[in-house]
């Protein structure tokens, strides 16, 4: 599975390890976030409103409805 | 670069979230529209026990008097592309419940406009979680492709469609349930079990971590998922059945796309977490 990364189109020298970790974690943290927001908005979340939006996708995508 | 790794998750659910918008709409949906028949009494599947007497057998498919065009189920809405529009109108010369859907074209296309855009919201939740796994993955060493991806979508399906469906199927409208809180918690519970048990299988070196996955994807279903007292679903289980499968095969299809289409950006985008020697 492993392939050559794509190292040579990074531009990585404005950085120190210390400040990639950080803006690493941060963009984990952000996707995870938003991510999960945006799932619990679309299958999960009990207002009315969106329940009736998104109750044919919670029902095919197999979120528990009603 | 977040922004970056925010927008390349966000484009892959988006090209996930189309390939649902279509498959579902087209193949999934109709399925559900025409359980809402029996599920709002339009159509009924077997007659009443009073009325049914000692020839139930015979009177027990009322619905392929009632249900016109409808009334071969599962038959009539498989060719591919048939859509709810067949319905309406091999229907509208049978039966009340299809003139009201071929009155309703505005509000169905509504409808199907509301799955679409509930699908791309869905899919691009689905995609920025997984890229959040592809950056912590990365961080143990893991390397991340289109290839790789495939798989990680696949393992997604696993994770939150397939092992979440087999304690708690694909509802059909109008079939009966446990309280829908306990359903939630159960599914959330099951998913994120799933999701770390085939965590631990793919990454994990040695025995512990395999039995550790191996136990985490079998306790939802050890525990069991909440279901009724017992069944009130008024649809045909053929239709039941149809929905399901159809459900869990183009959640297949929306996944591997999510993961291929993830795995590729993720590949191709400037990534600062371990791709930089120190």
């Amino acid at each position: 599975m492993s392939m050559t990364t794509t190292m040579t189109t990074a531009a990585p020298t404005a950085h120190t390890p210390s400040r990639r970790e950080t803006t690493g974690l941060a963009g984990i943290v952000s996707a995870l976030v938003i991510g999960a927001g945006l799932v619990f908005f679309a299958g999960f979340a009990h207002s009315q409103t969106l329940h009736d939006a998104a109750h044919d996708t919670r029902h095919v995508t197999g979120f528990p409805c009603h | 670069m977040t922004r970056h790794f925010l927008a390349s998750a966000l484009f892959a659910g988006l090209i996930a979230g189309v390939v649902a918008a279509v498959l579902q709409n087209a193949f999934v949906v109709p399925v559900l529209l025409e359980a809402e028949l029996y599920e709002g009494g339009e159509m009924v599947h077997f007659a009443p026990a009073e009325a049914a007497g000692g020839h139930s057998h015979a009177e027990g498919h009322e619905h392929t008097a009632a249900g016109g065009g409808i009334s071969s189920g599962a038959g009539d809405i498989a060719p591919p592309g048939a859509g709810h529009d067949d319905h309406a109108a091999s229907g509208s010369a049978a039966g009340d419940h299809e003139h009201e859907h071929a009155t309703g074209g505005t509000a169905l296309l509504a409808r199907f406009g509301l799955t679409a855009l509930a699908e791309l919201v869905t899919f691009a939740g689905f995609g920025l979680v997984m890229v959040a796994c592809f950056g912590i993955a990365e961080r143990f060493g893991a390397t991340v492709t289109a290839r790789s991806g495939l798989l990680w979508g696949l393992a997604g399906y696993v994770a939150v469609q397939l092992a979440p469906a087999a304690g708690l199927p694909p509802e059909l409208p109008g079939n009966g349930a446990a309280g829908l809180e306990v359903r939630q918690l159960w599914w959330v519970f099951a998913a994120l079990a799933s999701a770390t048990g085939i965590a631990c299988l793919a990454f994990g070196r040695g025995a512990l971590p395999a039995a550790a996955g191996v136990i985490l994807l079998a306790l939802p279903h050890v525990i069991g998922a909440p279901h009724p007292e017992g069944y009130t679903g008024v649809a045909p289980p053929e239709v039941a059945a149809l929905f399901a499968a159809r459900a869990l095969a183009t959640g297949a299809v929306c996944w591997a796309v999510l993961g291929l289409a993830a795995g590729y950006f993720w590949e191709r985008a400037p990534q600062p977490v371990a791709r930089v020697p120190a």
